[in-house]
């Protein structure tokens, strides 16, 4: 069911009101049904009553008149006057004998039925038919008495024998059943009567009601005419009992009355109807009052009831709104305010489990702030504390201009760490740096945290950089000194980025990545601290657009392959090229390999332009076959290609595709790819090369090496890095390096290439020195690979070498 | 309440013939009702075209029992009736009838003098202290008659030879004026039948 009001307090306050008044209401109603039910048959009662009443009283009239009539039968003189034919003194007799029984009717008949003395006035139109009747009746044993109708007039007459010894006459005596009937009967029965009679004398076809006497006013009785049944005026047989009753409601002058027609006479056309009624109105009377009583008892009730609903309403509502309110403290974090509730009940109840509650949830809240924001290894903050403490700090500044400055720092190559030493000892080295860092600050007004990994994040209150700078440089001293490891040391750097609020920046967010800018620069530094500028950024912002640029490159073919042949030494011939990509960027025109190469190894999309330089470069080496120049060509790979599980698969691909021999594609990998994770790298090689491609060590020398690795690298081919190409003329050192890796790759069966050939010199001593394959800017310059073509054509070894035999060494 | 009966009533006259002078006829009378019935105390008397005035003996109504005793009496006119009060309680004799008026007023034991009934016809006697008290007394100018027994029959003796008008009454006669006639030759005893129609009479009694 949907109330209409919103309130816990005005939905109970509602309910109950509603309850009570329905309840009230019914009980009213039900009573005053019930009142004017008993009042109608408690009428119903007294009419009952009051029928018996009249009955009783005609009877006992009778008999009275009986009685006393009697007496003057079997007064021997009176006999002794009736057997002598004695008129007068018969009727004297009659006349006395009426008087003191005060009847209005006395009469002497003969024992044939003839009228023979009369005494006082006699009836209107007096017939004897009912007299004959009645002295039948009386003589048989029946009744002495009967009501007969003369006229309209209703009479109660009664036959007494005049015995000698036998009935020589009879007495016959009677009343007029006038108002003093009615009232007498009215007396008893407290009930309104009336006489009502009728005779056919003159009427044809409508019965003709005649209001022979009543107790109420004539003109109100004669409206009770109208209830009379129409069969009660028909005629009906002599011998019909009369104990005909109807019991209806009868409206006389807008009153109701419960009225009860008694018939008491229907013979030959004489029918005498007594009419018994109540006021109904009047017998409710008494219980209007009480009915008035209990109206007001039921207003006064719901008035109490609505204050006692009030109020219980209130007593359930109020803890609970106090509970809201604690509630909606606790909602914003404050666990400080108790509950307090004294009652023992549900309510109490609910309050003092809401308290303990309010406790149990303060404390896991501290519980869950603790491990939010707190790094277990380490004991120190987390990350998340750190940007929560540098919005505090900020928002400090707003209110005290405190100038704070970050520290970010970064341990040096940590993961080398981790998997040299593994996960615990790293773990430990790591708590030990936490340790050294907290020794080092100012606990009080600076916040140190584990900002994660291998980084940690330090916020000096109250510093400028140029300060910051000189904490950070105690905090490189700090570490200077090994870490204790179990029963050995360990050593470590880090570098430390500065950056400083308000200078560097308004934004927390950028002043953390500026710091960690400034901490990336850092670690190329000496000192290995490094305060942000603005110079480091630009890059930074240029490197971001290059990285999502990449992607786009490689998807819309902005890239296009460059070749570098390699010329053989001895023979002068083009065997292979070198492909090397160029990034024809719609905005900065022609971008090198190394503006964008390093950043793509860096963030993985490496992978996608080497997969898109193999597949030019094959396709190219399928249009110069398809041309008469069978050359291979050389592909640089990543650390990342080298790890790929998918490499040779690709590779296998891309030949299918260009149907090409293995050998046409060759792969160039530096010695540091292979570093990275050499085990792999190995497997991926092996595989490759047992598919019959050619590989190549690039940049020799240069990166990190290792010979065990070198030996058992499937490679065909060493290059020399530039580096020591391009100084064989000044350098001697270089000429020695050069030299040696000559001589160690041809010892260990590998060809080895030169790059950087820059002049005719240098290919003179490289070819002195017994170098394979060149590759510079002396022969050429990379160029796009349609020119190649060309290129091949023209090129002719006497081109470079003219004036070898004019110069020497 | 007795049902009204018809009453047909065949008397069977049986007549000695002798000499008239020397002989008297007995004539037996049969008085039945309308069903065949034999009716019992009706008075039968002849009376002879000359009305002779032997007065007869005296008649006694015994009151005994608070009852007179017996119900129908029959004497010729010009007889005395004693009435003795037999009962311990006394009683008051009295009769309104045309025939004889008369009232014995309160009395016990036997009074002085007798009542005499010299008018023929029916006397009603009634006790006025007891209204059930009844009984009749037919008085006749004949000294020719009898009551019939419980068969309806009686039986007159010694009558003479001669015409006669033969009557029968009962109390219970439906109009006084329907006493029975016959017109009879008495020369030798006969059986003769009177019928009577009788109206349903209930003798008051004791209640």
């Amino acid at each position: 069911m949907k109330l209409p009001f919103k309130s816990l307090q005005s939905r109970i306050i509602f309910l109950f009101v509603t309850l009570i008044l329905a309840v009230q209401f019914m009980g009213f109603i039900a009573i005053w049904v019930s009142i004017n039910k008993n009042a109608r048959v408690a009428i119903k009662e007294q009419l009952g009553i009051g029928e018996k009443v009249l009955r009783t009283v005609i009877i006992r009239r009778g008999e009275n008149l009986t009685l006393s009539a009697r007496i003057l039968a079997t007064d021997y003189g009176f006999r002794q006057a009736i057997a002598s034919n004695d008129s007068e003194t018969i009727q004297s007799a009659l006349e006395n004998s009426g008087s003191r029984i005060e009847s209005d009717v006395n009469m002497l008949y003969s024992p044939e039925g003839a009228r023979q003395v009369v005494s006082g006035s006699l009836p209107i139109n007096l017939i004897d038919e009912p007299i004959h009747q009645l002295i039948e009746t009386a003589q048989s044993g029946g009744e002495s008495f009967k009501i007969a109708v003369f006229e309209g007039v209703p009479y109660l007459l009664v036959a007494v024998p005049v015995k000698a010894p036998l009935t020589i006459a009879w007495i016959i005596t009677g009343f007029e059943i006038d108002d003093n009937w009615a009232n007498r009967i009215q007396d008893v029965s407290l009930l309104e009567v009336s006489f009502i009679t009728k005779n056919n004398r003159n009427s044809a076809g409508k019965a003709q009601w005649n209001l022979s006497s009543s107790t109420m006013n004539r003109a109100l009785a004669q409206e009770s005419i109208s209830g009379i049944p129409n069969s009660w005026s028909q005629a009906s047989d002599k011998n019909t009992t009369p104990s005909n009753v109807l019991d209806t409601e009868v409206s006389v002058q807008g009153l109701d009355y419960g009225t009860r027609y008694v018939q008491l006479l229907n013979q030959d056309n004489h029918v005498l109807v007594a009419v018994l009624q109540r006021s109904i109105s009047e017998s409710l009377a008494p219980y209007f009052t009480l009915q008035l009583n209990l109206l007001v008892l039921t207003i006064i009730g719901a008035f109490v009831f609505v204050a006692g609903s009030v109020l219980t309403a209130k007593r359930i509502t109020q803890p609970l709104t106090a509970l809201v309110e604690t509630a909606e403290q606790l909602e914003k974090g404050d666990y400080s305010k108790p509950v307090l509730s004294n009652s023992t009940d549900e309510i109490g109840h609910l309050s003092r489990t809401f308290d303990r509650m309010r406790e149990a949830v303060a404390e896991r809240e501290q519980k869950i702030s603790k491990l939010a924001y707190w790094d277990e290894l380490t004991q120190l903050p987390n990350r998340a504390f750190f940007t929560d403490q540098l919005l505090k700090f900020s928002e400090n500044y707003q209110q005290n201009q405190q100038t704070f400055s970050v520290l970010m720092m970064d341990l040096d190559r940590f993961k080398h760490v981790n998997d040299v030493l593994g996960h615990s000892a790293a773990d430990q080295l790591l708590a030990g740096v936490a340790e050294r860092l907290k020794q080092s600050c100012k606990s009080e007004t600076d916040i140190v945290a584990r900002l994660g990994g291998d980084e940690f994040g330090i916020i000096l209150a109250n510093t400028d950089a140029e300060l910051a700078l000189t904490v950070a440089k105690r905090l490189q001293q700090a570490l200077e000194t090994p870490i204790a490891l179990n029963d050995t040391f360990v050593d470590l750097s880090a570098g430390v980025g500065i950056a400083n609020y308000p200078a560097h920046t308004n934004d927390i967010e950028v002043l953390l990545s500026r710091a960690e800018i400034a901490m990336y620069a850092a670690k190329n530094t000496a000192g290995g601290v490094a305060i942000y500028h603005g110079g480091l950024d630009v890059a930074n912002d240029e490197n971001l657009s290059l990285v999502s640029e990449i992607k786009l490159a490689v998807e819309q073919n902005q890239l296009c392959l460059f070749v570098q042949p390699k010329i053989d030494f001895v023979t002068g011939k083009l065997l292979s090229v070198e492909a090397l990509v160029r990034w024809n960027h719609p905005e900065r025109g022609m971008v090198f390999p190394d503006m964008f190469i390093p950043f793509a190894e860096q963030t993985g999309h490496i992978g996608k332009i080497s997969y898109w330089m193999l597949s030019e470069a094959a396709r190219y080496a399928a249009i110069w076959q398809s041309q008469g120049l069978p050359v291979a060509v050389a592909v640089n790979l990543s650390a990342r290609d080298l790890i790929d599980i998918e490499l040779p698969h690709k590779l296998k691909q891309i030949l299918d595709k260009h149907q090409l021999q293995a050998s046409s594609i060759s792969l160039e990998i530096t010695e540091s790819s292979i570093m990275d994770d050499p085990e792999r790298a190995l497997e991926t090689v092996e595989r490759i090369a047992k598919m019959g491609i050619q590989l190549s060590i690039d940049d020799f020398g240069t990166g990190y090496s290792s010979l065990a690795y070198l030996k058992r690298l499937p490679v065909s081919e060493l290059k020399i890095d530039r580096s020591f190409v391009m100084n064989i003329e000044r350098d001697q050192d270089d000429v020695t390096i050069v030299k040696s890796t000559i001589e160690l790759g041809h010892n260990l069966g590998l060809k080895v290439v030169a790059e950087g050939i820059e002049n005719q010199n240098v290919w003179n001593i490289l070819k002195r020195m017994g170098c394979d394959y060149g590759q510079g800017y002396y022969m050429s310059k990379p160029m796009a690979a349609d020119q190649l073509l060309e290129w091949a054509e023209n090129w002719d070894l006497t081109n470079i070498e003219t004036s070898l035999d004019n110069q020497t060494a | 309440m007795p049902n009204p009966f018809v009453c047909r009533v065949t008397a069977i006259i049986f007549l000695l013939i002798f000499s008239q002078q020397i002989q008297a006829v007995e004539l037996t009378i049969d008085v039945l009702d309308s069903t065949g019935s034999p009716i019992e105390n009706a008075v039968v008397y002849a009376e002879p075209e000359n009305k002779s005035s032997i007065p007869a003996a005296n008649a006694i109504i015994e009151q005994r029992g608070i009852q007179f005793n017996p119900l129908v009496s029959v004497v010729q006119a010009g007889t005395d009736v004693t009435f003795p009060n037999f009962d311990s309680v006394r009683h008051h004799v009295y009769s309104f009838s045309p025939a004889k008026t008369f009232e014995l007023k309160l009395y016990s034991g036997v009074p002085t003098s007798p009542v005499k009934f010299d008018k023929a016809g029916t006397v009603v006697l009634g006790c006025n202290i007891h209204d059930y008290m009844v009984a009749f007394i037919h008085v006749v100018d004949t000294p020719y008659f009898a009551k019939t027994n419980k068969l309806g029959k009686a039986v007159l003796r010694d009558l003479p030879n001669g015409n006669y008008t033969l009557k029968a009454w009962h109390y219970a006669l439906a109009k006084e004026k329907e006493i029975v006639e016959k017109q009879v030759l008495v020369k030798e005893s006969q059986t003769i039948v009177m019928p009577l129609s009788l109206k349903p009479f209930m003798i008051p009694s004791k209640k």
